[in-house]
């Protein structure tokens, strides 16, 4: 069983670093099991197919960050505006380590799964979908804490939410591009500025 | 002093996490006072000096031993 395991983690954790530094269509079953060092055989005696894989490997990475540095940012212990400095932290000391390794900063693997797959899959698109509303509810629980404890006025704190989460892809995305962590450390801090007022009431 | 020694055992993790407890163990200080961080992700000198260099903290010290890296940063 001890050998399985680490077969099917040797699979997923190949998949997961090639998905993310080049691409998901880029990457065929060959290569990965190549890398991995596994018999193409006992690829899909775990995966039957290359999208069985990459939704794995988006649960795998989504479950790793849930519990590793979004946990760690948003702590329940630190004041809740703080938390969102946290997350640009961990977004920038994370690709700029990354970039330092490797050269390239290699941006967030879901969002560059969500630019390549989103009109050519729809069954990953909509677990990418589940992870970035996941990835928001963080932001949501912090607004809404913030609220409850007057440090902020008021606001759509579902659609600030959603847009705190688009921003920060955006300058991720941006960073990547120009390849320079720098920009996330730069323009990341001004997430805590992006507010979405409640439509007034008439 | 021994008992004015904060210290951060961040051995086992990956980046970020290390900075992200280092931060939260700097806040934690006053002033003037030391924490030592100890650490295994071999990009931890770099982020260490990055944080430090960015957020203002001195970093005293860094040594390797074995793939354990150690670190005393002084809080500004």
């Amino acid at each position: 069983m001890q050998f399985e395991s680490d077969t099917r983690s040797r699979i997923l954790s190949t998949a997961r670093d090639l998905f993310h530094r080049r691409s998901y269509a880029d990457v065929g079953i060959k290569e990965i099991c190549d890398l991995a060092k596994v018999q193409k055989g006992s690829f899909y005696h775990f995966f039957p197919s290359k999208q069985d894989l990459a939704s794995t490997v988006i649960d795998d990475m989504a479950d790793d960050w849930a519990h590793g540095f979004v946990a760690e940012a948003f702590d329940q212990e630190l004041p809740p505006l703080e938390r969102l400095d946290y997350m640009v932290d961990a977004a920038y000391f994370w690709q700029k380590a990354a970039k330092d390794l490797e050269g390239r900063m290699p941006g967030c693997l879901f969002g560059n799964l969500a630019l390549e797959i989103s009109t050519r899959d729809d069954v990953l698109r909509a677990k990418l979908t589940s992870v970035f509303e996941k990835a928001s509810e963080k932001f949501f629980e912090t607004l809404e804490e913030a609220v409850t404890l007057g440090v902020m006025a008021p606001l759509d704190t579902a659609a600030t939410a959603t847009a705190m989460l688009a921003f920060l892809e955006g300058v991720i995305l941006l960073a990547k591009t120009r390849n320079d962590p720098e920009v996330v450390r730069i323009l990341g801090p001004a997430v805590q500025t992006i507010r979405i007022e409640l439509p007034s009431p008439h | 002093m021994e008992s004015n020694q904060h210290k951060l055992d961040a051995s086992g993790l990956n980046c970020p996490l290390p900075i992200l407890r280092t931060k939260k163990a700097i806040n934690s200080l006053l002033s003037g006072e030391v924490l030592e961080v100890t650490a295994t992700d071999p990009g931890s000198l770099k982020d260490l000096e990055s944080f430090c260099h960015q957020t203002g903290n001195l970093l005293l010290s860094s040594q390797t031993d074995n793939n354990t890296f150690t670190f005393q940063i002084q809080k500004r």
